[in-house]
């Protein structure tokens, strides 16, 4: 049969569409060398079928079966896992650089040499006390100290801020990569055949994937044909098939989980705002008047219910549920029940035993299955240390948001911690001492959310209510005119027992503000008037007195900010007292001794407050627990906490970088082109495509012979 | 190692390696510029603690030593000031030899007596020293001067020894007051103070008299004028002897009668450490009507706390005690038991003792604060020292001195009245101007102790002055420790960074040859 030329021709033909094929495939490889996400292709031939001849099988010619994506899924999943780490500790590295330059020792504006300039200034007093100018530079020097800790708070605060949004582009950046991948997914499905792949989509697609892993940490399961399952490590779909679903970035969202005999139809309400997040179980149901016995009550975690918080003595502490007017003092925030369409009225229904709430005070990262159950897939760190492992763990966003809680808001506790602590210390000597002028009139700094409210407790919200202990507190008149003591009975202790009743002392968990202003009336009405103004104490003398205040265990005057030095009770709020600032004669150097009267020699303040320098005082705050150190130990300890921070995250990520690029150098040697290996293929093809047209030429020949056999 | 080499791989590699071997060069750079082994907390975080805290301890020891500068300065000065007191007193020593010798006429004497009160103004303004405008010897009352020149009273009449007084006025000679009633109806030569009484005066050594007559005063007191506003009021029923004899010329040294000398003295204006108060005082008290009192020498105020209730015969008090103004308590002491409703409790430096009229009660939570008058400026010299810089001027040079909450002044009795440095020198003008030699003899005998009591306060200047020394040179030698300790923490070691600086510089080298090498090859040069 007539196999011969025609099939010769045929089988030229197929080999010279094959060789062109691969030649084409061969420059495409040339063309991409340098395009990111390619993966070389290569051409795979097929024998054409055989047919029968004569009885002999005779081949048909080369087809090209199909183009195959040289790429390992499984390097690939490998170099995501190590990437999305990578991420992480990148941002989270060069994020810590900016915070370790915060605490930069440098010569002249670290907190460091502020607060050894601070306390050597007041040592200075000792030797002269009346000395203007030593006042001066120490006021000067005081103030400089409260602008670098505002300074080095508010720098953090910024540095959050400015992870907030960058968090919030990423997570839209996220949005937008999930919904290409469910896109992209649709037009593989579509275009996928028995006998070809889609391998610019699938390049594409990958692509995408290595984005959204540097983004957040991510699994992916293709059941082929385009299936692709994207989960988040912990659990949520992100994208399925051709279906997409949603990160949000929320602020501030409250999560209340009632136990069924709970008659609560109320909302749980906050103000402030904290790094961590706050888990709250009811322990004792009740109303929210604040009574102990019918009120409720209810501790706070914060690690998600592993821990709970504990008071300075190591009891689990029990918070009161409180309305509106009683707001309960708890870390950060200040929390309160209000009824759901009316944050100021007291809720109707009453807590159950083992109601819980889940507040998270700041910006978080939710995930939206359906449109009502945002789940939080926030980073959160347990209080072992230890990742939560239902929350992101890696990524970018996973990044910056540990950034900004577990180490930035860490930064800021402990700030705050040495903030309020060199406050209250310097503030607790220096209310028991003597100026070099008596005051006619005093106010105190710090105010009471409720006259009425015992001084001791959370809900009464004065700043250092819980220093407060019981004690007895002396204040001496003096008679404007001779400078002496107005009378034998114008100083002594103040009398909490009221009009002509026997001396009794400060309680603080029975006395308010109300009850100072009394026992002050009481005890030296003829001298002066105390008055509540704008919820703080102020007391005024009358004609022709003025008046000093002396010892006081309880802690009472430095509470109430009477006669103290600094005002403020955080790190972003520390200042100076206004009546210090504005006349440096008050600042107390000596104090009132046996005499009735403080000399302007006595130093005997000074050296108690020079002495806070090397003391080692009882630093507590929430998260960290309590430590004894002095106050420049602690401030140390935090620079090289965030040295160490910095310094394991940069080692982190560099051994996370270094896997992953081994692993991009597997996959690269998989599926990236060698320009050798490609010249010689388009050598070896063209070859062929040379020999192949030499076939037809050859046929074109044979049949000019066989034509030129009939003349 | 990979089986395909990839052009991606090449270049991404070469990149690779050429960045850290040059992040290793800048980092070895920027310790080279800063000479510090720490430029950032990552570096070394627990060096760059260690390195805060020593920062911080050589600013304190700087500080210490700032301040044994300053009561160098102090205690120096207080040093030269005794040795000059010390000089004028063997100066009034030498004018009382010559003084109390027959040979020395009346002319004679008084010519000394200008010299005798030049002296007595100088002890006042030695004693009146400033350092950095702040008295040394005023206690804590550094802003005003420590002694003030004043009149006081010296009698031959021990009768007279306790009585109260009080002299207005000045003169700037003594005065010297006679009486002179003939025997009268009262018993003789025996008088009572009160109106009435006839007495001479003299003010220039008893060339000159004058007369005058005791008139009703400030009630309870009579006064006797001695013209030109000089006025000395007694207490109504002070006992006196006249000596009708002297109404004339006789001898104004006769010792027959009372003689009263008006004479300079120095009033102490600054602060003592005498007494210890208890806080509640009097005005106040407990339900329980316990009261309190302490003894013994505390530095500032001691808060006793009550931690739980006793009462009766036998029981023992629990109680809690603070040094620093409330902020640490000493915890669980237990008192003396009670014995007839009274108890002690003990404290760092004295005692507490409570009492009660009735029963001895107290309650869980009373306080008692222990508030001590201070005197002393104390300054701290290292973190466990401090040391007095001032002194309290009664307690040295005496005078007279009005103690607060007491409405007249009497002479110090800190010390033996034959060492009260300002009395003795004052009582010496007296007898001087008024010829006295009797009492000059006392005195010079007065004058060996006063000195003996100057110099006893300078040996306990000496010794803080050594104290100061001493501290000084254990400071410098503990900067110097902890400036090496920082030094060897912190800084970099300059050898071994420039070996490590080339050895990095060649790698970088290497690096660039190599890659460069590498990425020029190609197939497309040989095809």
């Amino acid at each position: 049969m007539a196999i011969g030329i025609g099939s010769l021709l045929n089988i030229g033909g197929s080999a010279l569409s094959a060789e062109s094929t691969a030649l084409n495939v061969t420059g495409n490889n040339i063309a991409n060398v340098n395009t990111a996400g390619y993966s070389r292709q290569e051409a795979v031939f097929t024998a054409g079928m055989s047919v029968d001849d004569n009885g002999q099988q005779l081949g048909t010619g080369t087809s090209i079966s199909q183009i195959v994506r040289e790429f390992s899924d499984y390097i690939e999943g490998q170099y995501n896992d190590a990437s999305t780490l990578s991420s992480r500790y990148n941002v989270l590295y060069q994020n810590l650089q900016y915070v370790e330059t915060i605490f930069a020792q440098n010569d002249n504006g670290d907190m460091g040499t502020s607060l050894d300039q601070f306390f050597s200034d007041w040592s200075s007093m000792q030797t002269s006390p009346s000395d203007p100018s030593t006042r001066q530079a120490l006021l000067n020097d005081s103030q400089s100290l409260d602008s670098t800790i505002q300074g080095a708070y508010s720098n953090i605060a910024s540095a959050q801020t400015s992870a907030n949004q960058q968090i919030s582009t990423d997570v839209d950046s996220a949005n937008q990569i999930i919904q290409n991948i469910a896109n992209l997914n649709t037009q593989i499905a579509s275009q996928t055949t028995n006998t070809s792949t889609p391998n610019g989509l699938l390049d594409a697609r990958a692509t995408q994937i290595r984005d959204l892993s540097a983004l957040v940490n991510v699994n992916t399961i293709d059941r082929g044909d385009g299936n692709l399952l994207v989960q988040t490590s912990n659990g949520c779909t992100l994208v399925d098939g051709s279906s997409a679903y949603q990160l949000k970035y929320l602020n501030n969202q409250v999560t209340p989980s009632l136990t069924p005999g709970s008659s609560f139809n109320g909302k749980i309400y906050f103000d402030g705002q904290d790094s961590n997040e706050y888990t709250l179980k009811v322990v004792q149901g009740g109303n929210f008047s604040g009574d102990p016995v019918s009120g409720a009550k209810f501790e706070v975690s914060l690690d998600g219910g592993k821990t709970w918080m504990t008071s300075n003595s190591g009891k689990t502490e029990y918070f009161s549920a409180e309305n509106y007017g009683g707001k309960t003092t708890v870390g950060n925030l200040d929390i309160y029940f209000g009824q759901a369409s009316n944050a100021n009225l007291t809720p109707t229904g009453n807590l159950a035993v083992g109601d819980q709430f889940q507040i998270v005070p700041k910006g978080g990262v939710y995930y939206y299955q359906s449109a009502s159950t945002p789940i939080n897939i926030t980073p959160q760190k347990l209080a072992s240390g230890a990742d939560d492992t239902s929350r992101l763990t890696g990524g970018e966003i996973a990044g910056l948001l540990s950034y900004r809680d577990a180490y930035c808001g860490s930064y800021e506790e402990k700030l705050d911690t040495l903030a309020k602590n060199l406050i209250w210390e310097v503030n607790s000597q220096h209310s028991q001492g003597s100026g070099l002028e008596n005051f006619s009139q005093v106010t105190g700094t710090y105010a009471v959310n409720s006259n009425g409210g015992a001084l001791g407790l959370d809900s009464t919200g004065l700043a250092f209510g819980d220093k407060l202990t019981s004690g007895a507190s002396m204040m001496y008149f003096y008679s404007s005119a001779t400078g002496a003591l107005a009378s034998a009975s114008s100083f002594g202790m103040l009398n909490f027992g009221g009009a002509g009743s026997p001396l009794q002392g400060f309680d603080p968990k029975t006395d308010s503000l109300t009850d100072v202003a009394d026992a002050i009336n009481n005890t030296f009405g003829t001298y002066c008037d105390a008055t509540i103004v704008n919820q703080k104490l102020q007391i005024t003398a009358k004609d022709g007195y003025n008046f000093a205040f002396g010892s006081d265990s309880s802690g009472l005057y430095a509470a109430l900010g009477l006669n103290t030095y600094f005002d403020g009770s955080s790190a972003s709020t520390i200042s100076l007292n206004p009546a210090v600032n504005a006349n440096s004669d008050f600042i107390n150097a000596g104090q009132v001794d046996g005499s009735g009267m403080a000399e302007s020699g006595d130093n005997t303040t000074a050296s108690a407050i020079a002495a806070l320098a090397s003391k080692t005082i009882s630093l507590s705050n929430p998260f960290n627990g309590t430590t004894s150190q002095t106050l420049g130990g602690y401030y140390s300890t935090l620079v090289s906490q965030v040295g160490a921070d910095a310094s394991a995250a940069n080692y982190n990520y560099q051994y996370q970088s270094t896997m992953a690029s081994n692993l991009d150098s597997q996959q690269n040697s998989i599926s990236g082109v060698n320009l050798d290996e490609e010249l010689t293929n388009l050598m070896k093809y063209q070859n062929s495509y040379q020999c192949a047209a030499k076939l037809i030429t050859t046929a074109d020949q044979m049949m000019q012979t066989v034509l030129g056999l009939k003349q | 190692m990979a089986f395909r080499i990839t052009q991606r791989d090449i270049f991404s590699t070469s990149v690779a390696y050429m960045n850290s071997t040059l992040s290793a060069l800048q980092e070895s750079n920027t310790e080279a510029a800063s000479e510090k082994r720490i430029n950032e907390p990552e570096d070394d975080p627990a060096g760059q603690a260690l390195a805060l805290q020593l920062r911080s301890s050589i600013s304190q020891l700087g500080q210490y030593q700032k301040n044994i500068t300053t009561a160098t300065g102090w205690l120096n000065l207080a040093d030269n000031t005794t040795t000059q007191v010390s000089t004028v007193l063997t100066g009034l020593k030498e004018l009382a030899e010559q003084a109390a010798s027959g040979t020395m006429t009346d002319q004679n004497r008084q010519q000394i007596s200008y010299q005798a009160r030049q002296d007595f103004e100088q002890l006042i303004s030695l004693a009146n020293t400033t350092y950095q405008n702040q008295s040394i010897f005023g206690g804590q009352k550094t802003d005003s001067p420590a002694y003030a020149e004043s009149l006081w009273l010296t009698a031959n009449d021990s009768s007279l020894s306790n009585v109260s007084f009080s002299i207005s006025g000045s003169t700037s000679y003594t005065g010297l007051i006679q009486f002179t009633d003939p025997a009268n109806s009262n018993g003789g030569t025996s008088l009572t103070m009160g109106a009435g009484l006839s007495y001479r005066y003299s003010l220039d050594g008893g060339q000159t008299w004058a007369n005058g007559t005791t008139v009703s005063g400030a009630s309870g007191y009579a006064t006797l004028n001695l013209g030109s506003g000089l006025a000395v009021s007694i207490a109504d029923g002070a006992k006196v002897k006249s000596d009708p004899a002297t109404g004339s010329s006789s001898d104004y040294n006769s010792t027959a009668g009372t003689s009263i000398w008006v004479r300079p003295t120095a009033q102490y204006l600054g602060d003592d450490q005498d007494s210890v108060d208890v806080d509640p005082l009097t005005a106040q008290t407990y339900a329980s009507g316990t009261k309190a009192r302490a003894g013994g020498t505390f530095t500032s105020n001691v808060m006793v706390r009550i931690d739980a209730p006793a009462s009766g015969a036998g029981s023992i008090i629990r109680y809690s005690y603070s040094l620093d103004n409330g902020s640490t308590w000493v915890l669980s002491n237990t008192s003396s038991t009670t014995t007839g409703n009274t108890a002690t409790l003990d404290l760092p430096g004295g005692i507490l003792t409570l009492s009660n009229a009735g029963n001895l009660a107290v309650s869980a939570g009373d306080e008692y604060v222990v508030r001590p008058r201070t005197a002393d400026i104390n300054v701290t010299i290292s973190p466990t020292e401090s040391i007095t810089v001032n002194g309290v001027g009664k307690d040295i040079f005496g005078g007279i001195y009005q103690q607060p909450g007491s409405n007249a002044a009497s002479p110090v009795t800190t010390m033996a009245s034959n060492a009260n440095i300002f009395e003795v020198a004052g009582k010496f003008i007296g007898y001087l101007e008024t010829n006295n030699t009797a009492g000059i003899g006392e005195c010079l005998a007065d004058f060996s102790d006063a000195q003996q009591q100057v110099l006893t306060y300078a040996t306990n200047v000496g010794g803080r002055e050594n104290r100061l020394t001493t501290a000084s040179s254990v400071l410098s030698n503990l900067s110097l420790g902890q400036t090496q300790q920082l030094s060897s923490d912190e800084d970099v070691d300059l050898t071994s960074l420039l070996t490590k600086l080339s050895q990095q510089q060649i790698a970088y080298q290497a690096v660039l040859k190599s890659s460069g090498m590498i990425m020029q090859l190609s197939l497309v040069s040989y095809i």
